[in-house]
């Protein structure tokens, strides 16, 4: 048998559950070995799971955030790195995801392993690319059945077992066809530290933990087969030195349990190790799949007598660790890596300050979308390699003209307009869209006017509702953007913002505009508190939301309620008029902006915490009193 | 074991039943159900011909054809409803080996996501009873050459060994998850190598018996050796009626044959039977042999024993007879075709009636869309677009001028005229791009050059500007807006989208008020500076074939060889009108030229592209084509 001895490893999914195990171990295993790990940084997995060490040694590993479909980044981290080995988690393994859509998970899991197949075949300089698969892919095995070999059909029952069955053809034929050096490991539920908190071991530990009774899918009597992490790193890491090029390992533990048993034991060694917060034992059903597998029995002994590996951590024992790591306080996490595009601009650099604040990785992106190339704006998100952008970019003013009349004009306005604010953000959609990272585009409300179905008062506009304001030329070409963006409804999130308040005395901070007023036109509008508005933004975008939302807060204002307030809490002194309906300047005002008011309900459903447009002006008030009064 | 009562169908859908295998499905269980409603769902793409499906079945009403994509859950979704479907046989995948080779994301895509869709749509509706998936014997991978070699049987792990056998296995992976999850009523039918009427001509047979037609030689990959066995296209249509009649849902089953016959011996048989049907003597087949493909499977050998025990099927059909058959079929004279379903967006503009005018010319169905993009909600035009479904759209809309401006002077102006310009020049093209793409469809953008101005790298008499370069000139609202649409367009080339961008359109109608030429023969002042021409009558055609062909990207769709103004007039006076009245001829030499030029978008673009796709006069020969025909009629 030849042994190989990995020099520069490829690790996609490193900062999910085993992929993040696996990197430890090998760290240690491989003292020569060259650690690269892609990681789309999807919801659960965490940077952080890599050990401090190995971030720290700069020498030995690197974390590239980035989808295994985009192309020009994995065929330059295999160039720039000589990787001889891959070893292939990434995938978005969540059954109930791939349940919701169907489409999108062969998109996520078969299809970009296809574009990254691809890539290795151009390459071809591998020595080795381990794929890891899944016993569900055998789909399920009856009481008494015998266990499933590696020759075994595959009828997979759910979507995700589907995703990595296709996987499986796909390789295969890149095995046949182009010599790919190829082993596949199928695994059976493996547990341990780092798992996130969705699967059913955690969930479990944490639900004893904090006292709530468990929940069971189904009648909780399926079998499911528990292998520690270890020691399926192990496994893995030896099969990659010793597996045979070619062939389908499955790797097991020979221990099973079901569902309703394994909650039981973790109760049980919960209340072993915290006996104060634990409650007594009790279940309740949670929402059912479509079809649940009784038992994924499979036979794991072509891994022992050809490997010579086998499970040698108990289940107690690694349960005991189990539960033990998930009661140490949190560790680190580091989970997005955002480029901003637009970053230095009014709101852009807000919300870099929030990521400062908040300790979010980010980096502000240089090229300037639809000035330059596409090739040299694509070129910059392969490079920083992200797993978010988000763009604030857009053209509101210009030299010599604070507002959006400066983009009234002939063909050089008409094409700055287009192209800050439509061409670019398409751009980087699209862009985006290609090479798997989320986006969010940082629109407007200001698309809409009052009519008939939407008076004062009445309805607000909702995400679904189409453009009907076009009389200013920043309004009509806003306009086409949101529109456009609802294309990108699986992959973009397009916020739509208007009016934007902080609380800072700040010539663009829409109350501090109002406070120097001395005419108002009156019409009650829906505005945006950046205070509150850019954190929920923030999370939406790690939870990786799309389609379009309105993000204003709820209600609407008027600019005399602004300064009413002014007068209660500020400045009793200050006056200002009312532009009547009679005023001969009445028209014009009301028709070169969008007045209107924007549905919420879907934010606050989200949100439902989230202040009212009044209270945030009466905060903003507030903050811009005391700084006048610091001053 | 296999029902006893045998299941009839009432609303059967077939897709891909414009295919070579579904077209002959189609053809022979219309009369072998006498009461059954055929539904055929195709995109009519590679080889697919609606009128491979005989003639008196599709004037019958117990069969209508709806070209789309299966990928369309809308469609699928209203179709399934509308016609009560019970029954579907699910033929639709892009069956080329090499295609998939070249790109397999695009083949898992087309083959696989667009079955995933398709699947969805069936559990939505809820209402089938049976669904035939046929698959392939291709999942297996392949079997050795030795005499002993057993067939693969229904039992045996699947081993795709090429793309495009990896996507069927990943249909049928899905097809087990959706059975245990949906308790959809689905039968998988893996079919080995078939022949009989109606196949592409890339395949064996009808590329063999063309072959011999011409009394050629016969290419085959590699040694030739690779045995493969014969189905005739009947009898796997009898057995895919076994199967939806009788077959167990759930299970899976083999259709095949043990005759096997190499390539070579094909070829021997082939010369023969076309010999013998044209008269002519028998003549020793040739053969030269060509390189195999990345890995050319050897032999696909598989057990049929199962539906034979079961269902009581096996192959009925002699191969001379099924040979006798196909070539009797292949010599026949075609006498129809339908390969396209197009819909226009601006049908009724001067390029867009032109356009109609050439479809009907040439007996190319289509329709024209109602729906105004960006006026209407969007809503509503996808609704029409899913309602015409069409296998190919064309956009020739776009707003040049309106109200008292005959020219794009028209667009400058306010956010009025901004609204109508983004919206009519850019909305709508993206729109339609986008969806196109969603849905399966091929689409045509009739776009602009108008977008180019000379400039260092591109002067007079230099180089031109190639399909891959962008937009340099921005002097127009007009050509601001489709400058940008120029360039979003670009990002959707790799699908079937096709940019086709024409410059100074011009036919030799005289009397159409927007011709180019119609126009300068008025004007008082030429400049004299070489263009890009697109001489509609030669240009549609080309534009017509390649959306056939489903070609996408960008395209500079104009005659070689830049011609200036007054080179047009020249040519015009000397073949037509010897009286043409006297204009100012202004050189770029000139100050004034020198303004135009730096003012105007007056460009040279490469047409080596569209040069390599199809044969194209030059501007001058087709000028000097088109004014002789604008002579004659005169002297008529």
């Amino acid at each position: 048998m030849t042994m190989r001895t990995p020099k520069s490893v490829l690790v996609t999914g490193g900062c999910g559950f085993i992929g993040s195990n696996f990197i430890n171990q090998i760290y240690i295993r491989w003292p020569d070995a060259k650690i690269v790990n892609l990681d789309k940084l999807l919801p659960g997995s965490n940077a952080c799971n890599v050990d401090c060490d190995l971030r720290n040694n700069a020498e030995r590993y690197r974390l590239v955030v980035g989808d295994c479909c985009n192309r020009e980044l994995t065929m330059k981290l295999l160039q720039d790195h000589q990787i001889d080995t891959i070893v292939h988690f990434a995938a978005n393994s969540s059954v109930d995801d791939c349940y919701r859509d169907s489409v999108g998970a062969a998109r996520n899991n078969v299809l970009a392993m296809t574009h990254f197949l691809e890539v290795c075949r151009l390459y071809d300089r591998l020595e080795l690319f381990m794929h890891i698969s899944t016993d569900e892919v055998y789909g399920d095995s009856g009481k008494d059945s015998q266990p499933k070999m590696e020759q075994s059909l595959l009828t997979p029952t759910n979507p995700y077992a589907a995703t990595k069955a296709s996987c499986e053809a796909m390789l295969n034929a890149y095995r046949v066809s182009y010599k790919l050096p190829t082993i596949t490991a199928r695994m059976n539920n493996v547990y341990g530290p780092r798992q996130c908190n969705a699967k059913v071991v955690p969930r479990f530990v944490l639900q004893a933990f904090e006292g709530q009774p468990f929940t069971v899918m189904s009648d909780g009597e399926q079998l499911r087969s528990w292998m520690y992490v270890d020691d399926c790193c192990e496994g893995l890491a030896k099969l990659a030195e010793q597996g045979r090029i070619g062939e389908i390992y499955n790797m097991g533990a020979k221990f099973e349990l079901s569902i309703l048993d394994l909650a039981k034991q973790i109760h049980e060694e919960t209340k072993r190790q915290s006996p104060d917060t634990v409650a007594d034992f009790s279940t309740v059903p949670m929402c059912d799949r479509p079809y649940i597998d009784r038992r994924y029995h499979i036979d794991t002994q072509k891994m022992e007598k050809e490997i010579g590996w086998t499970c040698t951590t108990s289940f107690e024992q690694g349960l005991q660790r189990t539960v033990a790591w998930y009661m140490r306080p949190p560790m680190d996490r580091q989970t997005e890596k955002i480029l901003i595009y637009g970053g230095k601009g009014w709101i852009g650099s807000q919300f870099a300050k929030l990521c400062d604040d908040r300790a979010v990785a980010y980096v502000l992106g240089a090229t300037r979308p639809g000035d330059d190339r596409d090739e040299v704006v694509e070129q910059e998100i392969v490079r920083v390699a992200p797993s978010h952008v988000v763009s604030f970019l857009g053209r509101t003013h210009g030299p010599g003209c604070n507002t959006i009349e400066y983009l009234e004009g002939g063909p050089d306005k008409l094409k700055e307009n287009a192209q800050d604010n439509l061409y670019a953000p398409w751009l980087l959609a699209t862009l985006c869209r290609k090479l798997g990272v989320h986006m969010t585009y940082v629109g407007t409300g200001c698309l809409f006017s009052y009519d008939k179905d939407h008076p004062i008062g009445g309805r607000g506009y909702t995400e679904d509702d189409e453009p009907n304001y076009f009389g200013n030329s920043y309004s009509v070409v806003k306009g086409y953007t949101d529109r456009v963006m609802h294309h990108f409804d699986d992959s973009v999130l397009n916020a739509r913002i208007r009016l934007p308040v902080n609380f800072e005395l700040d010539t663009r901070n829409l109350v501090a505009k109002v406070i120097s007023y001395k005419q108002i036109f009156d019409m009650p509008n829906s505005i945006t508190i950046l205070p509150d508005i850019l954190p929920i933004l923030l999370d939406l975008m790690k939870k990786r939301y799309t389609g379009t939302l309105n993000m204003t807060n709820p209600g609407a204002v008027k600019h005399s309620e602004t300064l009413a307030a002014y007068n209660r809490l500020v400045d009793a002194e200050k006056t200002w008029q009312v532009i009547g309906d009679d005023d001969p300047r009445a028209e014009s005002m009301r028709s070169a902006r969008a007045n209107c008011a924007l549905d919420t309900t879907k934010l606050q459903q989200l949100y439902p915490d989230l202040r009212s447009a009044r209270d945030g002006v009466l905060e903003a008030i507030k903050h811009i009193a005391a700084q006048r009064a610091a001053q | 074991m296999a029902g006893k009562v045998a299941y009839s169908p009432q609303n059967v859908l077939v897709t891909g039943g414009c295919g070579f295998i579904g077209s002959n499905f189609v053809n022979f269980i219309f009369n072998a159900w006498p009461n059954v409603k055929l539904v055929n769902l195709d995109k009519l793409i590679l080889n697919s011909d609606a009128c491979y499906v005989e003639k008196n079945i599709r004037d019958s009403d117990r069969y209508k054809l709806i070209t789309g994509d299966i990928r369309n859950r809308s469609l699928v979704e209203n179709l399934l409803q509308h016609h009560q479907i019970d029954t579907i046989i699910n033929f639709a995948a892009d069956c080329t080996s090499t295609r998939c080779y070249q790109n397999p994301v695009e083949a898992l895509e087309n083959n696989t996501v667009g079955f995933i869709e398709f699947l969805e749509a069936v559990r939505t509706y809820g209402g089938v009873q049976r669904f035939v998936h046929i698959s392939t014997d291709e999942v297996y991978g392949d079997s050795s050459l030795a005499q002993d070699e057993q067939g693969k049987t229904e039992s045996t792990m699947l081993s795709p060994q090429n793309p495009y056998a990896a996507t069927k296995a990943c249909c049928e992976a899905f097809v087990h998850s959706y059975r245990a999850s949906y308790n959809l009523p689905i039968i998988i039918l893996r079919i080995n190598n078939i022949y009989g009427p109606n196949q592409w001509n890339v395949k064996v047979v009808p590329r063999f018996i063309q072959v011999a037609r011409e009394q050629g030689k016969f290419t085959v990959q590699g040694t030739g050796e690779q045995l493969r066995s014969w189905l005739f296209v009947d009898d796997a249509s009898e057995g895919i009626r076994r199967v939806a009649e009788r077959g167990v849902l759930g299970e899976m089953y083999n259709l095949g044959t043990g005759f096997e016959l190499n390539v070579l011996n094909v070829g021997r048989a082939i010369q023969k039977e076309v010999d013998q049907q044209l008269g002519r003597p028998e003549r020793e087949a040739e053969f030269i042999s060509i390189p195999d493909r990345p890995y050319n499977d050897l032999r696909y050998l598989i057990d049929s024993s199962k539906i034979e025990r079961e269902l009581g099927w096996k192959p009925v059909i002699p191969f001379d007879e099924g040979l006798r058959r196909v070539v009797a079929s292949e010599l026949r004279e075609k006498k129809e075709e339908q390969r396209m379903n197009v819909v226009i967006y601006g049908g009724g503009g001067w390029i867009g009636q032109q356009f109609q005018a050439l479809l009907k010319e040439k007996n190319i169905r289509f329709q024209l869309a109602e729906c105004r993009i960006g006026k209407q909600p969007d809503a509503q035009v996808l609704e029409e677009l899913i309602s015409l479904a069409p296998t190919h759209v064309v956009s020739c809309t776009g707003r040049t001028h309106g109200g008292n401006f005959k020219t794009i002077e028209y667009l400058e102006g306010g956010a009025d005229k901004a609204n109508e310009n983004v919206r009519d020049n850019l909305y709508c093209v993206i729109y339609l791009a986008e969806y196109c793409k969603k849905l399966g469809i091929h689409f045509a953008y009739i776009g602009t050059g108008y977008i180019f101005k000379y400039d260092e790298e591109h002067p007079v008499g230099g180089a031109g500007f190639k399909e891959g370069d962008i937009p340099n000139y921005f002097g127009n609202s007009y050509s601001v807006v489709k400058g940008f649409t120029d360039r979003m367009m670009t990002h959707f080339g790799e699908f079937e989208i096709l940019n086709a961008r024409i410059t100074l359109p011009l036919n030799f109608e005289l009397n159409e008020d927007r011709n180019l030429l119609a126009k300068i023969i008025q004007y008082p002042k030429i400049f004299d500076i070489p263009l890009s021409i697109t001489v509609l009558p030669d240009c549609l055609p080309i534009l017509v074939d390649l959306m056939e062909k489903r070609v996408g990207g960008n395209l500079n769709l104009m005659n070689p060889g830049p011609l200036s103004l007054h080179d047009i007039l020249q040519l015009y006076k000397q073949c037509v009108d010897p009286n043409l009245k006297d204009y100012e001829r202004i050189g770029v030499e000139s100050e004034v030229g020198q303004r135009l030029k730096e003012t105007k978008a007056h460009c040279t673009v490469d047409t080596t592209y569209v040069q390599s796709l199809s044969p194209i006069l030059s501007s001058v020969d087709s000028l000097k084509a088109g004014f002789e025909k604008i002579r004659l009629s005169k002297n008529v």
